[in-house]
């Protein structure tokens, strides 16, 4: 069993967290107001998060997905957990066309996208065979690197003078109503209730006490990084540029214009986005292999890497005809769809509500 | 261990035999773009402009380059939109034509009056292209303007951007464009660029040692272009644009000069410096009017002063900063009447100051009509001067020798 | 091999009493050994004697004035005295107390132990009526003087360097160490060779867990012959599918003592200058040691530039055909147009143009290792000036990339740890492939491959990235940074946190003291 500690467990969130977000942009719907919109996602955000992490510590020695059955018996519970990889998989086809649509569009014109796939995929079926404990030390050398480079972009922009924080005003121009449905259910599913993949991750830790406060930590942080950027975003585009542009984090990016020495380094920020989306598709297989191992009873999860990468690879690949439905599917039709919101909100309040019942009546009766 | 990574490694090495490079665009192989002009011609087709940098002449560094040569290309195509021009000249040319390191696009008069939208969609979308460039209209033909060759610089495209950046008058790149296009309440302007004969270019002083075929003529900012949406509306001279960046505060340095008239006995001008510059802008709902405070206060260094004014005084001082307060007021007052009653577009941005500061009125009311009332808004200036140096002397030389001629 | 099976049976021998049929066999084993000598001699007509060695690892004088001279001038009354008491104590204790002016004796009762001591250059002597043979100590052959090394020299800091002898190597690192804590353990590997390999720790310091794997380890190898350190490392090691060097190799004898107080194990060979530490990390190998000897300020200064030539040496070719081929719009215009125009005339697309210079300018490097010295520093510089200059006028190659191989060439050069040098020298080519074929993005998914790879890498227990990854912040003050003595870890502190995972800290401060 490979063990993570709990700084590799909150770097691995962070960078989850903040993910694929950070360039496809968050609660743009909401416009110059998407900062409040994150910021308020992230509060109930974290709520659910929370409560996931409850889950699995009133389940003790068991994983997420096997809770279910666990609780709910096998009949009901199994076919609930088995749910569970399918959608991890399905997601991380997702984010598999994220990178077909970014990298050729970007930093790589003419390159066939199953090229570029074929890499990626391969890179993380290195990852997956060297196990989440390479995964775990991996993050913790580069969310420094991220987060120093995040820095060092933020102070460029600044020093490009397109910042202009008039543009953030007024506050809740057109009230609280295009606030509420960017954060409810996209703003909460987006980073947080996805961080139901994580759930599996936790039982690799070594303290598992201290992952409830790990996770809040890291969902906090995530939070409050992505609404900075979206009120930096905002205020060098201004609210309708930011609305209308497909990949906002980039083309902050390519702002930047320091003394016409530093400029157009929007390569750097697609760079950001690969290695963003590869830590996400690489938590979301290792849920799916871990979630297949657990319910299948298997000793070896490498035997599913394989096929679950080349699973993934067909659906990135096959997925998503352009960018323009691949973004109107992510943001308008996955977050109403009853099985993902079950998944992510309904279940997982009642296993929550389960647990914690029979908990305090075997603590009651001990 | 050792089998599973065997398999990997030759994984990868027969994908990069399998992979070719498609992408891959050596330096060899492109036309560096560093000014596009754009222009409406007959049949309603968009004329394609672009100034191209010819790599093998600025070969400088061995000497080899002949500094009398063009360092540039022009190539020029029309076509339907900008895309289908763009492929034209890319047929012409054996390079690929690359817009990231793209300085200035020039928009000629016609096509300006007649909306650029279809120019900023564009610019905005295209991959290769950078908001960051120049966005700027001239009066006739903006295609003439790339002939222009540079004084100082390896490009003219270069010497344009250089003085945009000195900020001598109100300048627009094509994100700031887009941006102001899109924002309620405030409309885009961008700088106009002219061609001038040489001598009397007034930005730059003559240069004598560098010799250059089109010395006789060199390219100048004179003034901004005013457009009400997408749409030229008409141009306002450069004192204006100066004006124009004082009050978005955009302002580096600028030069004020008051003249005492000659009715005064102390006869003579003076001119400052401005080292700071700070306008704040208020709106104000009474009786159901929109009313602006417009404030600046401005500091600034005295640098030239022939009149017989002493100014090792601190009245006399304040008689010199009364005379800048309301030569700035005067100035402020023209141009927002002048973007008020003659162009009917808030280019200042009153607009969104409504917005940001009474946003339910603005919603209310004015989001949907600011057009039409923006000209019968009352705009209230008023100024603050202060002098905080004097030079290197304290007093006029010319009062001195005045003194001792009595 | 063959000779050693035939022999095989000649080892069950046990020895005798009778010196001539203990000599026969002796001269049997080393039949068609020229080197081996054989002297008989009767010790004052009382007993027969002999002396069995290998002419060229003995000291002459020694065998002639201090064994041979005491032994047949003695006094005949010595034997006699004895009288009938006389019996193979005695007789021991009558060499050793009244004979023999030698500091180091021993008795030996197996046939293949004596062999081996003469084999290592021992005296055996082989005495009527004992059945023990007595070995003497009187080693001595010619030698290299303790000279500076020639792989890590430092410009402050001790001059001396490990040499081909084990014994003043051993000698190196006690003079450093005068402490009883510091163990040196004797074992021998190698079937053919019987090399002699010392392992050296810090008692109290260091794991026992890691000295008892570094034992096993050297336990297990199997191996004809051990010519040079190089034949432990790669049989000891965890992962030999790796470019990178998971053991660290020095030179230094200060090195050593400086890795033995923090815990490391030491592993001294004989026959070679050159001394293996386990467990090595990657950090480590980018330290030198003239990093503790320097002011911190400046020695902190120095491992940041080591950090960024590490960086230089294996992204700079890449990043170069990456921004010229696929991100031009990266490099600031007025460069871009100076590359350009420089590359007006180069006929090579940038990946091959730059395949070719590295492959060149690693060529001249090998060459220069292998010419005589005199000759190799000026062949290399002045092959890779006139190459470099030459290749530009003739406009086969741009200006700038010849700046770009020469500083990877200046970065890989700054490597404290050659082998660790060469490790990124060959990454650097896959990387450039990656780079002609996607850009900035292979470049990003080869530097996460090798960042795996490197991460999954342990070395005896340890992982390999420590303590970047797992992140340890108070190691952190000797791997970015050299933090000044006071701050770093105390002796106690280190006790405490003493596991095997987890072992290594700066404990020099304590010898400050």
């Amino acid at each position: 069993m490979e063990i993570i500690s709990r700084h590799q467990l909150l770097t691995i969130s962070i960078i989850y967290q903040i993910g694929t977000t950070i360039i496809f942009g968050f609660a743009a719907g909401a416009g110059r107001d998407s900062w409040l919109a994150v910021l308020i996602s992230t509060f109930f955000g974290t709520a659910v998060v929370w409560i996931y992490t409850r889950i699995t510590h009133f389940n003790p020695g068991l994983t997420y997905i096997e809770c279910y059955p666990a609780q709910f018996g096998k009949v009901l519970g199994t076919p609930i957990a088995w749910m569970h990889p399918l959608l991890f998989l399905y997601i991380s086809g997702r984010i598999v066309a994220d990178i077909k649509n970014l990298v050729p569009t970007t930093i790589l014109p003419g390159t066939p996208p199953w090229v570029i796939l074929l890499f990626f995929m391969l890179v993380i079926s290195y990852g997956l065979y060297s196990g989440i404990e390479v995964m775990g030390k991996l993050t913790e050398i580069i969310l420094p690197i991220i987060l120093l480079i995040y820095l060092l972009e933020v102070i460029l922009i600044f020093s490009s003078g397109v910042v202009h924080f008039d543009n953030l005003a007024p506050l809740l121009d057109k009230g609280w109503g295009r606030i509420w449905e960017v954060v409810w259910p996209l703003g909460i599913i987006q980073s947080f209730g996805e961080s139901l993949a994580l759930a599996l991750v936790w039982t690799s830790m070594n303290e598992r006490k201290s992952v409830g406060r790990t996770m809040i930590i890291s969902s906090l942080f995530a939070g409050v990084f992505i609404s900075f950027t979206d009120a930096l975003a905002v205020s060098v585009f201004g609210e309708e540029i930011f609305k209308r542009a497909t990949y906002p984090m980039y083309a902050l990016i390519q702002a930047i214009s320091v003394s016409d020495f530093i400029t157009q380094l929007d390569a750097t920020g697609v760079i950001y986005f690969c290695f963003m989306a590869f830590l996400k598709t690489y938590i979301y297989l290792f849920a799916t292999i871990r979630s297949l191992q657990k319910l299948t009873y298997s000793k070896s999860s490498r035997i599913y890497i394989f096929p679950v990468v080349i699973i993934a690879l067909f659906l990135g690949l096959t997925m998503a005809p352009n960018v323009v439905e691949h973004i109107a599917v992510v943001q308008k039709v996955i977050p109403y769809n009853p099985i993902y919101l079950s998944l992510m909100f309904v279940f997982p309040i009642l296993l929550f509500v389960v647990s914690w019942i029979r908990n305090k009546i075997s603590t009651a009766t001990s | 261990m050792r089998k599973q990574l065997t398999i990997f490694l030759s994984l990868s090495v027969f994908m990069y035999m399998i992979t070719g490079c498609w992408s891959r665009i050596e330096l060899n192989d492109i036309a560096i773009v560093t000014a596009a002009s754009l222009d409406l011609v007959d049949d309603q087709k968009i004329q394609l402009g672009v100034q191209v940098m010819k790599t093998k002449m600025t070969k400088g560094t061995a000497g080899k380059g002949d500094s009398s040569e063009d360092t540039t290309l022009i190539f020029s195509e029309q076509g339907d939109s900008v895309m289908d021009a763009y492929r034209k000249i890319q047929k012409k040319i054996p390079r690929n034509l690359i817009f990231s390191h793209n300085r200035i696009v020039i928009i000629g008069e016609k096509l300006a009056r007649s909306g650029i939208t279809p120019i900023i969609e564009f610019f905005s979308r295209y991959r290769d292209v950078r908001g960051n460039s120049y966005l700027l209209t001239t009066k006739g033909k903006a295609y003439d303007l790339l002939n222009v060759g540079p004084n100082f610089e390896k490009f003219s495209a270069e010497e344009i951007r250089e003085e945009q950046k000195a900020r001598v008058i109100d300048s627009a790149t094509i994100r700031d464009f887009a941006f102001r296009l899109l924002e309620l309440g405030i409309e885009p302007i961008t700088s106009q660029l002219q061609i001038i004969p040489a001598g009397e270019k007034a930005t730059e002083p003559s240069s004598s040692e560098k010799k250059n075929k089109n010395n006789e003529l060199a390219l100048a900012l004179v003034g901004v272009a005013v457009y009400r949406k997408d749409r030229l509306v008409g141009w306002m001279n450069a004192q204006e644009a100066e004006t124009l960046l004082w009050l978005r505060n955009k302002m580096k340095d600028s030069v004020i000069t008051v003249m005492i008239p000659e009715e005064n006995k102390l006869f003579g001008k003076l001119s400052v410096q401005l080292m700071k510059s700070k306008a704040t802008i208020k709106s104000k709902i009474e009786n159901d009017q929109v009313q602006f405070q417009v404030h600046l206060e401005m500091t600034g260094d005295l640098f030239e002063n022939t009149t017989k004014l002493s100014t090792n005084s601190s009245n006399n001082l304040h008689t010199v900063q009364r005379l800048f307060e309301d030569e700035v007021e005067k100035r402020v007052r023209l141009t927002i009447q002048k973007s008020k009653k003659k162009f009917k577009t808030d280019i200042i941005g009153f607009g969104s100051k409504v917005h940001r500061q009474n946003n339910k009125v603005w919603n209310e009311k004015y989001a949907d009509r600011w057009d039409e009332e923006f000209s019968n808004i009352k705009v209230n200036v008023t100024t603050k001067f202060t002098i905080i140096g004097t030079g290197r002397i304290n007093d006029s030389l010319i009062w001195e020798e005045k003194e001792m001629k009595k | 091999m063959v000779q050693k099976i035939q022999l095989e049976h000649h080892y069950d021998y046990i020895l005798s009493s009778d010196v001539s049929e203990d000599l026969a066999h002796f001269k049997t084993i080393f039949d068609n050994c020229i080197d081996i000598k054989f002297r008989e001699f009767v010790i004052h007509g009382a007993r027969k004697g002999a002396l069995v060695f290998l002419s060229g690892l003995v000291n002459i004088q020694t065998i002639d004035f201090e064994i041979m001279k005491p032994l047949v001038e003695s006094d005949e009354r010595l034997f006699q005295d004895s009288g009938s008491g006389f019996n193979d104590d005695s007789m021991k204790h009558l060499i050793e107390n009244r004979l023999l002016f030698s500091s180091q004796l021993s008795w030996f009762d197996e046939f293949s132990d004596v062999v081996e001591h003469i084999l290592s250059g021992n005296v055996a002597f082989l005495i009527d009526g004992l059945k023990q043979v007595l070995i003497i100590n009187a080693k001595h052959w010619d030698k290299r003087a303790v000279d500076e090394p020639a792989t890590e020299a430092v410009i402050r800091g001790p001059r001396e360097g490990f040499q081909e002898t084990i014994s003043t190597n051993i000698s190196l690192i006690r003079r450093r160490l005068k402490t009883p804590q510091l163990k040196m353990e004797d074992m021998i590997a190698g079937r053919l060779s019987n090399t002699q390999i010392v392992i050296t720790y810090l008692d109290g310091i260091v794991d026992k867990k890691l000295v008892d794997e570094v034992k096993k380890r050297i336990g297990k190898i199997k191996i004809d012959a051990i010519l040079e350190s190089g034949y432990v490392e790669e049989l000891i090691e965890d992962n030999s599918f790796s470019l990178f060097p998971q053991v660290l190799i020095t030179e230094r004898p200060d090195r050593v003592v400086g890795n033995l107080l923090e815990g490391k194990v030491g592993i001294i060979i004989d026959n070679t200058p050159f001394v293996i530490i386990v467990p090595g990390t990657f950090f480590q190998l980018l330290q030198s040691p003239e990093d503790y000897y320097q002011r911190y300020f400046i020695a902190s200064a120095i491992r940041m530039l080591r950090f960024f030539a590490v960086l230089f040496s294996l992204l700079l070719p890449s990043l170069y055909i990456a921004l010229t081929t696929y991100h031009q719009e990266m490099i600031p215009t007025m460069l871009l147009i100076s590359i350009a125009a420089s590359r007006e005339t180069v006929p090579f697309p940038a990946f091959i143009e730059a395949l070719v210079m590295e492959i060149a300018f690693e060529s001249l490097r090998e060459a220069g290792v292998r010419l005589p010295r005199p000759v190799g520093q000026a062949v290399s510089i002045v092959g890779g000036l006139v190459i470099g200059q030459a290749a530009v006028e003739a406009g086969i190659v741009s200006s700038p990339l010849v700046i770009v191989v020469s500083m990877t060439g200046i970065a890989s050069f700054i490597f404290p740890s050659f082998q660790l040098g060469l490790a990124f020298r060959l990454l650097r080519f896959p990387m450039m492939v990656a780079a002609a074929t996607f850009g900035l993005y292979g470049i990003l998914m080869m530097l996460l491959l090798l960042l795996i790879h490197m991460l999954r890498l342990h070395s005896f227990g340890v992982p390999y990235l420590t303590p970047m990854a797992p992140l340890r912040i108070s190691g952190l003050k000797d791997v970015i940074i050299r933090a000044n003595w006071p701050k770093q870890s105390s002796h106690a502190e280190e006790l405490k946190s003493q596991r095997y995972h987890n072992p290594f800290k700066r404990l020099r401060q304590r010898q400050n003291r």
